[in-house]
């Protein structure tokens, strides 16, 4: 479940505290006024931070994020940094206290540099004047500072990073060497439209990651009206809205993207076939993914692993098999999802092979325990192949997964039923009831 | 071994040509074998119940 809260209720040192000794994993978002910044943890550590269009490395991230005292958190447990960004392992507990220290460096700093936008020159008299010898960061900085650089330039520039940069600009003016002469002319015209589209979209992508969807949604639509058609805001649109089960919004999303001619993407076609699905419209789900399938998923495991979903819901357990086949081929390797498990065991014991689907999910379980439903699976497949003390000691260690799964308790009742404890009996199927009708 | 992998290649390729010419011919072939337990909907789970196991994320 997702953690939500304001930053002028719990202070994000206090928010990493928690989460390190939590040893949680997954991705804390941070929003103060325009900007969104994320931290993912891992078993507590922090894996990857940034804040969204500013190029920071992980710890700047974090000790910028430490300024922000206003503004919103939210964590959304399980969520991991995708492959292409670099990965850490760093104890937030490190961080606090060189945190601690720049918060109170940037709050004396901002009084004299309080925009990024700002043009300052050296003052070549003053050098002359007070003779002394730059510092490794200074002798990076000074050539850069020339009356054209902003602040923003001269971060980008210096590759000091933005704390360092800023710092060492903060000590040159305290000394006099620099002096401010205005502010730059690109902060005074209109931000292009396709800038700002693009601001908006990789916000957008960041709340969507961190599971705030209403956020992400407004960010899309923003990106909508500032570049027509934008083939990558109708797929997020689809995905926020599928999201929040807004099934035929989805749907029309989805189909906006198609109706475009975008470049066909797989990945289009397979959430406009589930949109479709849930919406009863099983003829138009087929083609939808048929059109995944043709159009460029067929070498997908993910696509197939679908596609083998929607025939074990259509009772077509052979196409199933063919397609749960085909994506584990392509994985190789690789360790398919817990989705691809569930689906490969049921198409085995829908069939009767009951000696695969109890390999298959016994194999889920290894891979994926904190899945109470592959528990309760592989217990109705033993149950239907007479292991009964199997059955009921897999039914038992689903239920230490998740209590609240109403199969569990009613396959529970089922083993206590056979072994004549008939008063338990009773009680787990009045448990099995109550939680249905939740 | 190039020649197994080139038969493992057209195995793998007409596999999935199956399938995209099943799905479009999706109908049930329900088994008549199938353990009672599992046309119990108040035993199994039979959707998954998690959604990124049934959606694509990643834009591609």
């Amino acid at each position: 479940m997702a953690i939500r809260g304001s930053l002028t209720e719990a202070s994000l040192p206090d928010v990493l505290q928690l989460l390190a000794m939590g040893k949680k994993t997954g991705c804390l978002g941070l929003t103060y006024a325009n900007n969104f910044g994320y931290i993912y943890f891992a078993d507590g550590s922090i894996s990857h931070a940034s804040i969204v269009n500013r190029g920071l490395s992980t710890e700047e991230a974090v000790y910028l994020l430490f300024t922000w005292t206003q503004g919103t958190f939210n964590f959304e447990p399980g969520a991991t940094p995708d492959e292409e960004v670099q990965m850490h392992c760093i104890d937030p507990q490190s961080l606090l206290l060189e945190g601690a220290r720049r918060v109170d460096e940037w709050a004396l700093i901002a009084k004299k540099i309080p925009t990024f936008d700002i043009v300052y020159a050296m003052d070549r008299h003053r050098m002359m004047a007070i003779e002394r010898s730059l510092t490794d960061e200074e002798a990076k900085l000074v050539p850069l500072i020339d009356g054209q650089r902003d602040v923003s330039a001269l971060i980008a520039e210096s590759r000091l990073g933005e704390f360092v940069t800023v710092k060492t600009l903060y000590g040159l003016l305290m000394t006099g060497y620099v002096i401010r002469i205005g502010v730059s002319t690109r902060s005074r015209l209109p931000a292009r439209a396709d800038d700002k589209a693009t601001e908006h979209r990789n916000l957008g992508v960041a709340f969507y990651k961190t599971g705030m969807y209403e956020e992400a949604q407004r960010e899309f639509r923003r990106v909508d009206t500032l570049r027509e058609n934008d083939a990558e805001a109708c797929f997020y649109l689809g995905l926020v809205a599928l999201r929040q089960q807004q099934w035929p919004a989805a749907a029309h999303a989805f189909e906006r993207y198609v109706a475009q001619q975008n470049t066909p993407r797989p990945a289009v076609f397979v959430n406009l076939a589930y949109a479709y699905e849930q919406m009863g419209e099983a003829e138009r789900a087929r083609a939808a993914m048929v059109d995944a399938l043709t159009r460029g998923g067929r070498g997908d495991p993910m696509v197939q692993t679908n596609a083998a979903a929607m025939a074990v819901t259509a009772h077509d357990y052979e196409t199933a098999d063919a397609a749960l086949a085909s994506a584990r081929t392509l994985w190789g390797t690789r360790r398919p999802p817990p989705a691809w498990f569930h689906y490969a065991g049921l198409a085995a014991a829908m069939v009767n092979d009951l000696d695969r689907a109890i390999a298959l999910l016994s194999e889920a379980v290894q891979e994926y325990p904190a899945y109470a439903v592959l528990w309760n699976n592989l217990a109705v497949a033993y149950e239907a192949r007479g292991d009964f003390d199997d059955a009921l000691r897999t039914v038992e260690r689903g239920l230490i997964e998740d209590a609240t799964l109403p199969q569990l308790h009613r396959n529970f009742a089922d083993s206590l039923q056979r072994d004549g404890r008939f008063d338990e009996a009773r009680e787990a199927y009045r448990r099995a009831h109550t939680l249905d009708a939740l | 071994m190039a020649e197994e992998s080139a038969e493992y290649d057209d195995f793998l390729t007409d596999l999935q040509s199956v399938v995209a010419q099943r799905v479009e011919e999706l109908r049930a072939r329900q088994s008549a074998e199938t353990p009672s337990a599992f046309n119990d909907d108040e035993k199994v789970v039979r959707e998954w119940p998690e959604l990124t196991g049934r959606i694509m994320e990643e834009f591609r």
